[in-house]
């Protein structure tokens, strides 16, 4: 070839021979301390500091008795006193009933509008998937106040409409119960579900189904014997999951289950820090039950249940042919419509009604019509008003740096070399997805509360939801980038660029769509956050959530419906914004 | 200045699997070699190991004296630092960068300036066939093209030596084969050093300067097209590359013609000219391997080895040949029979064998 190649040659070979001298003297050291494993490492210290300090820290404080002042040595009492106090024990048997109804009824809703959607010809399947999906973006706590608002027994609008309308002489519906709690928490965790198994659904190969049709089953014996069956193992770990995290949910029976005298393992935990005495090693024995819990219910999903899933996907492409149901498409319609009025409408509805209305009886009055409690939430509660300053100050800016660290870890994890120590990092990465947010809210405050950092609670709070949603947001990512094909970076680097440079260049570029779905869920998870700050958060950092629990104790239901339907506006408005940013189409959970 | 040289170089996954165990071998500067063999058989463990994009558990790779690998001296340079150039099975064409820019991008990474790029990258496309698509978004590109932006990005910055990952296995066929051939003068024109990694043996045999045969992470042969065609050393290499009969005897005795084997199958004894470059006792079970292009139709009329009598069991016309089972004694011999005369089974048929045709194998 030319000169000018044999000069470039000719350069390689020294810039080649001087890497080749660097790496002479220090054998071993040059194996063991490349950039790779010491990025390795430092990952493993920092998630070491995030995560199991905390934990540590917190287990530790299980089995310790605190006496004002001191603290004793090591001792069983705590759990002692935990497994034999009948109102603990009903709060554990609560927190399971509540977990199971509300795992279970999710998912039978949640699976039949996947497949009406996925492969029947329900009408308007187009028009009502979004529509379906806006409670995944909401939450649990406000679909809480809304119901309440709806289906407490005075000044429940659907009881007053009930009464005045039908002319019932009691309140025919009562959320302040089991099945109202568990009501609320199966309407919010259906698009869960839906998004579980839609993706499995909508790839799997239709002559799988039609090789059962022509053998001779119909519609719904087809659908029956192979479709559900074929995706139960993804079915059963969408239900175990929702499981686990309802298991941990605060809001929702703190809201509702005081005056049924309904407690559960986190409202438990949350009084028991809270109130007068503290009790700080009951709380944490309480906590650790609800972590085993946790840790059980993914242990099933991750070693059972996930490994048997069926291979459905073919690699032809196809378009998958959709079941006629008939008559009974307008049967499947009603349903999702119906989903959409009780977990939609009906709650931002009454929310809508509510806030407008100056005082609440149970009912719209045209006389009360004012927009004091919005001119109030907006312009002149101070409270409400940092609250939001600090709950998008978490979701921006806490959102982006975990997304940051995510996409970090992804790489770190599935990329270079050094694959042992790769499965360590995913591993302690992963280990938060089993802590309930309210367990990794105390550890982090028992860890640093008597340290300089405590004085940042801000910051405090931004690293306690950094590492409790990590797995979530690292989950998301690792996703795209396995798809991605590890030949894309191995290009780049026998190009001649190094490892942080291919990252740079070629991987960050082609993960952008999945940095942002990881970005607008993590917004959504910070921007609603109510488990981790419930105890951790201070005065001055008082989230969105906090504060609207705060309110709806304090507060008329018209001020609470306004500060609510804030939230959700914020969600909304920052699910379509990232939407458009990062240009993301499908929604993945 | 380009010699590749492997030595003792062992790759385990996990702590059972043995991808590559213990193998040795040398592309000389210049050189195109291939790594053929099934898949599982190590020849891309090999090829990634070579790249830096696994750490071997053992044994040294160095390229033109400079040591990138070695398990005893804790050495292994990381990719960026060998400076060579890899076409990868699936392209690796980046899809948020134009033609330009996947071609440009090795270049920069090793300080091109610019402008030196900008010419490197036109000469380069040039070179492949693709002037003037530089603009092009690479991934809205046929698959033969994208895999000439590949190629282009590959020697672009002049490497000093160039991997190839079965890059063809992923074109249609008749693409494939005309890529062969430019693949192979495009790399000779570079004179570049090349080592190609398939599975398909047409390719390393219209390709090679050499074939590195492999399977369960061991050499099994090295050398020339030619040779490892007409002289397989075992079963396993003569039954790979081609279509081959493998028939089992028993040495007989040995004369200047080369060695008579009794083979009870075919009621007959062969005398085999090749594979005789070891001690074979007198009864030793030996296998022998005949292409079924050589074994022919018309015998000449004097009698004595080589020369069986058979009934043709199948025939089926390929165009250029007819490919027949043809039964001899208790077995079926494969017969490729040049020519389009029909030759109808029930047949029977003299053939011959010349005795330099006939190898005996060494396992």
């Amino acid at each position: 070839m030319s000169t000018e190649s044999d000069e470039t040659q000719s350069s390689l070979k020294t810039g080649a021979a001087a890497a080749q001298a660097a790496v002479a003297p220090a054998p071993f050291l040059g194996r063991m301390f490349n950039a790779e494993n010491l990025t390795k490492v430092g990952s493993l210290i920092l998630l070491t500091v995030l995560a199991i300090v905390p934990i540590t820290v917190y287990l530790q404080s299980s089995f310790r008795v605190h006496v004002e002042g001191s603290q004793l040595g090591l001792t069983l009492a705590n759990y002692v006193q935990t497994f034999t106090e009948p109102k603990i024990l009903r709060a554990i048997w609560n927190t399971l009933v509540i977990a199971v109804g509300t795992a279970f009824f999710s998912s039978i809703v949640g699976v039949a509008l996947a497949w009406f959607h996925a492969r029947t010809d329900m009408p308007w399947r187009g028009a009502l998937e979004p529509l379906t999906l806006i409670p995944f973006f909401l939450s649990s706590f406000l679909g809480a106040i809304a119901w309440w608002a709806l289906a407490a027994p005075r000044i429940g609008i659907l009881n007053r409409w009930m009464i005045d309308l039908f002319g019932v002489s009691t309140p025919p519906f009562n959320i302040y119960s089991m099945t109202g709690i568990i009501m609320v928490m199966a309407l919010f965790y259906v698009p869960y579900m839906y998004l579980f198994t839609i993706g499995s659904l909508n790839r799997m190969d239709p002559a799988l189904e039609e090789s059962a049709r022509v053998c001779g089953t119909g519609v719904l014996r087809t659908a029956l014997r192979v479709t559900i069956p074929l995706s139960t193992p993804a079915i059963l770990s969408g239900a175990i999951i929702i499981f686990v995290v309802s298991a941990g949910v605060f809001g929702v029976p703190t809201l509702l289950g005081p005056i049924a005298r309904i407690d559960t393992l986190s409202t438990v935990i949350y009084v028991k820090m809270e109130e007068y005495p503290l009790d700080l090693g009951g709380a944490a024995a309480a906590g650790s039950v609800l972590m085993l819990i946790a840790v059980i219910g993914l242990y099933v999903q991750r070693k059972i249940v996930a490994p048997r899933s069926y291979v459905t996907v073919t690699g032809k492409g196809f378009r998958p042919n959709r079941v006629m149901l008939g008559n009974w498409k307008y049967a499947a319609l009603a349903l999702n419509l119906a989903y959409i009025i009780m977990a939609v409408v009906l709650p931002l509805g009454a929310l809508f009604l509510a806030s407008i209305n100056r005082a609440w009886l149970g009912g719209f009055r045209w006389s009360q019509l004012s927009f004091y409690n919005w001119d109030f939430i907006l312009f002149s509660y101070d409270y409400a008003m940092d609250a939001m300053k600090n709950s998008l100050m978490l979701g921006f800016v806490g959102g982006f740096m975990t997304v940051v660290l995510c996409t970090f870890l992804s790489m770190v994890i599935l990329r270079g070399r050094n694959k042992k120590l790769s499965s360590v990092v995913d591993y302690v990465a992963t280990l938060p997805i089993g802590v309930p947010g309210l367990v990794m809210g105390m550890a982090f405050l028992i860890t640093w509360i008597k340290t300089p950092l405590y004085s940042f609670p801000l910051f405090l709070l931004m690293l306690a939801y950094m590492t409790r949603y990590l797995p979530y947001g690292l989950r998301t990512i690792t996703a795209i980038l396995q798809s991605l094909g590890a030949e894309l970076e191995e290009s780049s680097r026998v190009c001649g660029e190094s490892f942080i440079g291919t990252i740079r260049k070629v991987t960050v570029p082609l993960l952008r769509p999945g940095i942002f779905a990881a970005y607008l869920m993590l917004f959504i998870m910070f921007i609603r956050e109510l488990p981790v700050s419930a105890l951790l958060a201070t005065e001055d950092s008082t989230p969105m959530a906090v504060a609207l629990y705060v309110i709806s104790e304090n507060e008329a239901l018209g001020v609470v419906s306004a500060f609510a339907l804030v939230q959700a506006f914020i969600l909304l408005v920052g699910t379509i914004l990232f939407r458009r940013l990062g240009n993301i189409e499908k929604l993945s959970v | 200045m380009a010699e590749v040289v492997v030595t003792d170089l062992v790759k385990k996954f996990g702590t059972e699997t043995l991808a590559v165990d213990n193998i040795s071998f040398t592309v000389a500067e210049g050189e195109f070699v291939t790594l053929l063999g099934p898949s599982g058989c190590g020849k891309t463990t090999t090829l990634r190991c070579i790249a830096g994009l696994e750490i071997p558990d053992d044994g040294e790779i160095s390229i033109g004296g400079e040591l990138f690998t070695s398990g005893s001296k804790g050495v292994c340079l990381p990719p960026e630092k060998r400076h060579l150039g890899m076409v990868f099975q699936s392209y690796a064409i980046w899809p948020h960068m134009s033609v330009a820019e996947n071609v440009a991008y090795g270049l920069q990474a090793q300080g091109a300036s610019r402008n030196e790029a900008r010419g490197k990258v036109d000469k380069a496309l040039e070179l492949v066939g693709l002037s003037g698509l530089g603009g092009r978004n690479a991934t809205k590109l046929s698959g033969g093209q994208q895999q000439r932006v590949s190629l282009a990005r590959a020697v672009a910055y002049n490497p000093r030596v160039l991997l190839f990952d079965e890059p063809l296995s992923n074109l249609d066929a008749k693409l494939r084969e005309r890529m062969r051939l430019e693949l192979v003068n495009l790399v000779k024109e570079l004179k570049m050093t090349a080592l190609y990694v398939t599975h398909d043996q047409a390719e390393a045999m219209v390709m090679s300067d050499r074939i590195i045969i492999m399977k369960d992470g061991r050499i099994q042969q090295v050398g020339d097209p030619h040779s490892t065609y007409n002289e397989p050393t075992n079963s396993f290499v003569a039954d790979f590359i081609g279509v081959t009969n493998i028939i089992e005897g028993s040495a007989e005795e040995k004369n200047s013609g080369g060695l008579l084997v009794d083979v009870p199958k075919l009621s007959a004894k062969i005398l085999c000219g090749a594979g005789l470059d070891r001690e074979i006792g007198k009864g030793a079970k030996v296998l022998v391997t005949v292409r079924p292009e050589y074994i022919e139709l018309h015998a000449p009329d004097s009698d004595g080895a080589n020369r069986l009598e058979g009934v043709v069991d199948k025939a089926v016309y390929l165009g250029q040949s007819w490919d027949c089972l043809i039964r001899v004694g208790d077995t079926d011999l494969r017969v490729h029979v040049r020519g389009d005369e029909p030759i109808e089974p029930g047949k029977r048929v003299t053939m011959y064998i010349l005795p330099e045709r006939c190898v005996v194998l060494k396992d």
